[in-house]
C-alpha cells in the first residue's frame, strides 16, 4: 500500500467526505508531506472504488459549490477498513522495530 | 482557463470524466490559487507539475481503460469497440516508438531542442510586442503622432497646439489624453528619493479604464492653471510609503517641494507601458500655450467602436489643416499607432529576427528528425509492404507513419517547454537587454497553443518526408532479396535533398551572426568620446526652482556639492553637466550664428555644463578653454561647443574660438565661443555625433535644474565609495536625493545592448544550427557507407585503391554541400536586407562574412562527411561479402 493510498484511507476513515476536502486531509494529516496533484489522486481513488475499498457515500452536503453541481462524497467499506486496519497494523510494528533498533543502536554507542 | 481545464479533463476516459472531471477541475482551481499567491515561480511550479501529472495520469488511465475494453470485447468474442482509428494508431505508435529507445531519445532532443528555442524566442514577441495591454478593450487605445519634414526629428509627439487642435476637432475618437513621463523628488515623509512620475490630463485614466481602489481619479478642476496640486498614489508606492494605509487619502507629501495632497490610490494592476510610475500627477496644458512651436508630450486615444486606424490617419489629416500657420513649414502628416506599439519601436525588429533565427534552427532540427525517420521507415518497408499486400489503404499506411511522427512531435513539444521555461527564466534573470514589457514574457495559454501547434507542425513535416517515401511501397519490396542489390546514389534522393535544405539554412544563419558579430566589433571600436568608463560614476540631483529660487544661489549650492565630492578619498576629478554622453537626454533648439545669421537655423543639442565635465569625462579640448566657476557665477557671456558644430561653420576648431553665437534671433545677448571640445557619440556608437552647444550652468535662456555629476576615482564600482558620495552630497543639502546612478561604463553597455543581445542570440543560434547540420550530413553518409558496405567490399576485392573508398564519399558529400553552400548564399543575400537596419560598419553583403562563413561551413560539412567515409574504407571485403549469403 504506497503512502498516497494509506493517507486517503485514513482521511476517509472519519467519515464521508468529498474530492478536495479529501485532498485537504491528506496534506494535513501527513504534515504538508503529500500534496496529490489532482490527476494522481483521483486515478487513486478510482481504483479503490474498483477494488472495493472505497464506495460513493450516499450523503449529500447541505452546501453545494454550485446549485445543480452537487458533491459527490466518498466512504470507505467494510474491506477497506480492514486494509486500512491491517495497514496500520504493519506500520505499527515497522515502527516499533525501528525504535528499538535505534536504542540499541544508541546504547552501543 | 476554464477552457483549458475542461479540454485537460477531456483527455481522461469518458467514465471517469463523468465521475471526477468537476472535482478534477475544482481541485486545481483551488490548489492554483493557493500557488498563486506564493509568488509567480510557485505557480509555474504547480502548473507544470499539474500538467505533467494531469497528462501522464490520463494517458495511463485510457491505457487501462483499453485494456479492460479489449478483455471484455475478447471475452465477448467479438472484435467491435475499437474506438476511434487515430486513438488506436497512436497507442500503436506509442508502442512502436518504445520499441527502438535509441531513435526515440535522438529525434525527441533534437525536436525539443528547435521547439524549445523557438518558443521561448515566441514568448518574448509575444509577451513584448503582441500581448495586448491591460486595459479594457485595449485594442482601441492608439497612440497619436506626427510625422514631419524635420530632418533629425522624423517623428513627433505633441505641444499645447496640435493637443488643443486635436481635443477641438477630432471626431473619431471617444476621447483624447494627453501623458508624460517625469521624475521628481518626494520630501517630508523619511529619507528623500527622487521617483518617476506620470502626468496625465483628466480624460487619460478613464480612457483606460482605470478605477481607483481608493478615492477617485483626477477631475476637470484638477488639470487647470492655478488648481492646488493633488497626487494619485501606484498601489506599489502606497504600500510603500504609506503601509497601505486607508487614511492616506486626504495626506499631504511634498512633490519638488509644492505640497500635493493625496486624492486616490490605483489598483495593484495598473502597468502603462514601461513605465513604472510611484504616483501620478495632473499634466497641466496651458491654452495660452497654443500657439508656438512645442512638442514635449504624449498623446493617446480610444477610437469609437469600429473606427479603424486608417480611418483616424484621415480624420486626423483633416484637423491637422486648423494648426496655427507657423506649424506650414513643419508638414505635419498624421501618425497614429496602436497604443502597444508606443513603447516597443525600435526593438521589434530585433526580437523578429531572432524569432526567424530560431525558426530556422527548428527547420534544420525537422530536417535531422526526417532524416532518422527515414533510416527508421527504410527498416520497416516489410513491414509496410505487407500491410499493404494485406489490404491496408495508402491513407492507413499514411497514418501509420504520421501518428508516430506527430506523437514523437508532441513528446518533442513537452520537453521543448520545459527547456523554454529555463530559457525564458534565465533571459529575465539576465535581462541582458532592456526589452519594453518584460514582466510580460511567460508561457501562458496562447504560448502553449503556439507550442503545441509548432510541436504538431514539426512532427507533421517530418512525418510527411517519410510517407512521401515509403508511403506506397511497391510489392517489389516484399521480393526476397529486396535489400540484395547494390544501392545507387539515385536512391538516396529525399535524404540528400534535406541535406542540402541544412547545409542551405546553417549557412543562412551563420552568415546573419557573422554580420552582427562584425557590426558588434565594427562599434567597439567607434571613439565613444570619453576615456576609461570604467572609472567614472554619475547620478543626478534636482535642484528645482521651487526649493532653490534664486539662479545664483542654485550655481554656488552645485559648486560646493563639486568641493564637497572631490574632497572624498579616492576621487580623481569631478565635473558636471545637465547631460553625460548617450543617456538619453535631448533637448533641441535652433542657434543663431554671428557670421552666418538666417532666420531658421537647424536644431542643435543644447546641454549646460559646468567646470571639470570634459576632464572628467576624459573628452578632449581641441581649441580654446572651458568653464570656470568664477564665469559661470559671473554671467559672462561665454559658450563652448562640439568639434562637428565647429568644423560645419569654421573648418577649423581653432577658429571657432572668438566667434559669437545666441539663442535668438534678435533679443538675446551675443555669447563667445571661448573654447571647442572633442566629439561626444550622444545618440549611440552607431550614429554619427550630433552637434552639441555647451551652456554655462546659469544664463539668460536654458537653465536645466536637473544636473548629472561625472566623479571619476580608482574606486568606482564600491558601494562603500558610493555611500561615501552620497553622505558628500548631503552635508550640502540632506534633502537631496541621488537618482540614476551608473557608471559611464554602465550607460555605454546599454546603449550597445540591443547589438550584444543579438549577437549573442544569434551566434548560439548558428553554432547549434552548425551542429545539427554537421550531425545530419554525418548521418546521411554514414548511412548509406552502410548501405554500400557490400558495394564498397565488392569494390576492394577487385583491387580499388584505399583510398578510392573515402574519396568517394567525400566527392558526395562534397557536392551536397555545395549545392547547399550555393543556395545558402542566395538565401542570405536575399535576407540580409531585412537586418541592414541592425547592421553597423558592415555591408549587408559583407564579401568576407561571405567567404569566411562558407569556407567554415565546408569544412565542417567535410570533416563530418570524411569520418563515416573514412570508417567504410576499412570493410574487410571478406566479411561483407559472406554476410548475406
Amino acid at each position: 500500500m504506497s503512502n498516497l493510498e494509506y493517507h486517503l484511507l485514513l482521511a476517509l476513515a472519519e467519515g464521508a467526505l468529498h474530492g478536495y476536502a479529501i485532498r485537504e486531509a491528506i496534506e494535513r494529516e501527513s504534515g504538508g508531506a503529500l500534496m496529490p496533484r489532482a490527476g494522481s489522486m483521483y486515478r487513486l481513488l478510482s481504483r479503490l472504488l474498483k477494488d472495493g475499498l472505497v464506495r460513493e457515500a450516499a450523503v449529500r452536503a447541505p452546501e453545494e459549490p454550485h446549485p445543480g453541481l452537487a458533491r459527490r462524497y466518498y466512504t470507505l467499506t467494510a474491506q477497506g477498513r480492514r486494509e486500512l486496519a491491517a495497514e496500520a497494523r504493519r506500520l505499527k510494528s515497522a515502527a516499533t522495530l525501528a525504535e528499538k533498533r535505534l536504542r540499541a543502536a544508541e546504547g552501543r554507542s | 482557463v476554464s477552457r483549458l481545464l475542461a479540454w485537460l479533463v477531456r483527455l481522461f476516459p469518458a467514465a471517469f470524466r463523468t465521475q471526477f472531471g468537476d472535482d478534477v477541475v475544482e481541485q486545481i482551481r483551488r490548489d492554483y490559487a493557493r500557488a498563486r499567491s506564493r509568488g509567480v515561480i510557485a505557480a509555474l511550479a504547480f502548473a507544470l507539475t499539474t500538467a505533467a501529472d494531469l497528462f501522464g495520469s490520463a494517458a495511463a488511465e485510457r491505457w487501462s481503460a483499453a485494456r479492460e475494453q479489449r478483455a471484455r470485447s475478447r471475452n465477448a468474442g467479438g472484435g467491435a469497440g475499437w474506438g476511434n482509428p487515430w486513438a488506436r494508431d497512436f497507442r500503436q505508435a506509442a508502442r512502436a516508438i518504445s520499441r527502438s529507445p535509441g531513435f526515440a531519445v535522438t529525434t525527441v532532443l533534437t525536436l525539443a531542442l528547435g521547439v524549445g528555442a523557438t518558443t521561448a524566442m515566441f514568448s518574448v514577441v509575444y509577451g513584448v510586442l503582441l500581448k495586448p495591454l491591460p486595459f479594457h478593450e485595449s485594442d482601441r487605445l492608439v497612440t497619436v503622432l506626427h510625422r514631419g519634414s524635420l530632418e533629425n526629428f522624423p517623428i513627433l509627439n505633441q505641444g499645447p497646439a496640435t493637443y488643443f487642435v486635436a481635443l477641438d476637432h477630432h471626431r473619431v475618437f471617444e476621447g483624447i489624453g494627453a501623458w508624460e513621463a517625469n521624475r521628481v523628488s518626494i520630501t517630508g515623509r523619511g529619507q528623500p528619493e527622487n521617483v518617476d512620475v506620470l502626468t496625465v490630463t483628466h480624460a487619460t485614466l478613464p480612457l483606460l479604464r482605470v478605477q481607483p481602489v481608493l478615492g477617485r481619479l483626477f477631475v476637470e478642476a484638477d488639470d487647470v492653471a492655478g488648481a492646488p496640486l493633488r497626487t494619485i498614489l501606484t498601489y506599489g508606492y502606497w504600500q510603500r510609503r504609506f503601509g497601505g494605509a486607508s487614511d492616506a487619502i486626504g495626506q499631504t507629501i511634498r512633490v519638488d517641494g509644492t505640497p500635493a495632497e493625496v486624492i486616490g490610490v490605483l489598483p495593484p494592476s495598473f502597468r502603462f507601458l514601461d513605465e513604472e510610475p510611484a504616483l501620478l500627477l495632473p499634466l497641466h496644458v496651458d491654452r495660452a500655450d497654443a500657439f508656438h512651436i512645442e512638442f514635449d508630450f504624449q498623446v493617446l486615444g480610444r477610437l469609437k467602436p469600429g473606427i479603424t486606424l486608417s480611418q483616424a490617419s484621415e480624420d486626423m489629416a483633416r484637423w491637422l489643416t486648423f494648426l496655427p500657420a507657423v506649424y506650414d513649414p513643419l508638414e505635419l502628416r498624421p501618425h497614429v499607432l496602436p497604443l502597444v506599439a508606443h513603447a516597443t519601436g525600435v526593438v521589434a525588429r530585433v526580437l523578429w529576427v531572432l524569432l526567424a533565427a530560431v525558426g530556422l534552427v527548428l527547420l534544420i532540427a525537422c530536417a535531422n528528425a526526417a532524416n532518422l525517420f527515414l533510416v527508421r521507415a527504410e527498416g520497416r518497408q516489410q513491414e509496410l509492404a505487407i500491410r499493404a499486400a494485406l489490404g491496408a489503404s495508402r491513407g492507413r499506411i499514411a497514418r501509420v507513419l504520421l501518428s508516430e511522427s506527430i506523437l514523437l512531435g508532441i513528446v518533442s513539444g513537452a520537453v521543448g517547454l520545459a527547456l523554454a521555461q529555463g530559457a525564458i527564466g534565465l533571459l529575465r534573470r539576465m535581462a541582458p537587454i532592456d526589452l519594453p514589457r518584460v514582466d510580460d514574457i511567460a508561457i501562458d495559454v496562447n504560448v502553449l497553443v503556439f507550442t503545441l501547434a509548432v510541436s504538431v507542425m514539426s512532427g507533421l513535416l517530418f512525418g510527411l518526408v517519410g510517407v512521401q517515401r515509403f508511403g506506397t511501397p511497391g510489392a517489389a519490396t516484399l521480393k526476397e532479396g529486396g535489400r540484395w542489390a547494390s544501392d545507387g546514389v539515385r536512391r538516396h534522393r529525399t535524404r540528400n535533398a534535406l541535406v542540402v535544405a541544412q547545409v542551405a539554412l546553417s549557412l543562412t544563419l551563420l552568415i546573419v551572426s557573422g554580420l552582427m558579430i562584425r557590426t558588434f566589433i565594427a562599434l567597439r571600436q567607434v571613439e565613444p568620446g570619453f576615456t576609461q568608463p570604467a572609472q567614472v560614476q554619475t547620478f543626478r540631483v534636482a535642484l528645482p526652482e521651487t526649493e532653490v529660487p534664486d539662479e545664483g544661489q542654485f550655481a554656488r549650492t552645485l559648486e560646493r556639492i563639486a568641493g564637497s565630492l572631490a574632497a572624498v578619498p579616492g576621487v580623481l576629478s569631478v565635473g558636471l553637466s545637465s547631460s553625460i554622453t548617450m543617456d538619453g537626454e535631448d533637448n533641441g533648439n535652433p542657434l543663431y550664428i554671428e557670421d552666418a545669421l538666417v532666420e531658421r537655423p537647424p536644431l542643435r543639442r543644447f546641454k549646460n555644463a559646468g567646470p571639470g565635465y570634459f576632464e572628467t569625462m576624459g573628452i578632449s579640448l581641441v581649441a580654446g578653454r572651458s568653464f570656470t566657476w568664477t564665469e559661470t557665477h559671473e554671467r559672462r557671456p561665454v559658450i563652448m561647443i562640439s568639434e562637428t558644430l565647429a568644423r560645419e561653420y569654421w573648418q577649423e576648431p581653432a577658429r571657432a574660438v572668438g566667434q559669437r553665437v545666441r539663442g535668438t534671433f534678435d533679443d538675446t545677448p551675443w555669447r563667445e565661443i571661448i573654447g571647442v571640445v572633442g566629439d561626444e557619440r550622444d545618440d549611440g556608437l552607431a550614429h554619427p555625433p550630433t552637434p552639441i552647444v555647451y551652456w554655462p550652468l546659469v544664463n539668460e535662456r536654458y537653465v536645466q535644474r536637473t544636473i548629472a555629476y561625472a566623479v571619476r576615482s580608482n574606486r568606482v564600482g564600491t558601494q562603500a565609495f558610493m555611500r561615501e558620495l552620497e553622505e558628500a552630497v548631503w552635508t550640502v543639502d540632506a534633502d537631496l536625493p541621488l537618482a540614476s546612478v551608473q557608471t559611464l561604463e554602465q550607460i555605454q553597455a546599454s546603449s550597445m545592448a540591443q547589438t550584444s543581445f543579438a549577437v549573442v542570440m544569434l551566434a548560439i543560434a548558428g553554432s547549434v544550427a552548425l551542429l545539427l547540420g554537421a550531425i545530419g550530413i554525418y548521418g546521411v553518409i554514414a548511412y548509406i557507407a552502410s548501405q554500400r558496405t557490400r558495394e564498397i567490399g565488392i569494390r576492394i576485392a577487385l583491387g580499388a585503391r584505399v583510398g578510392d573508398v573515402p574519396r568517394m564519399f567525400v566527392a558526395h558529400g562534397a557536392r551536397l554541400t555545395a549545392a547547399g553552400i550555393a543556395i545558402g548564399l542566395a538565401v542570405a543575400a536575399a535576407l540580409t536586407r531585412i537586418i541592414s537596419a541592425l547592421l553597423f560598419g558592415v555591408e549587408p553583403i559583407d564579401p568576407m562574412t561571405y567567404i569566411a562563413v562558407s569556407g567554415a561551413m565546408a569544412g565542417v560539412a567535410l570533416y563530418a562527411t570524411w569520418l563515416p567515409a573514412r570508417r567504410a574504407a576499412r570493410v574487410d571485403p571478406m566479411v561483407t561479402l559472406r554476410t548475406d549469403v
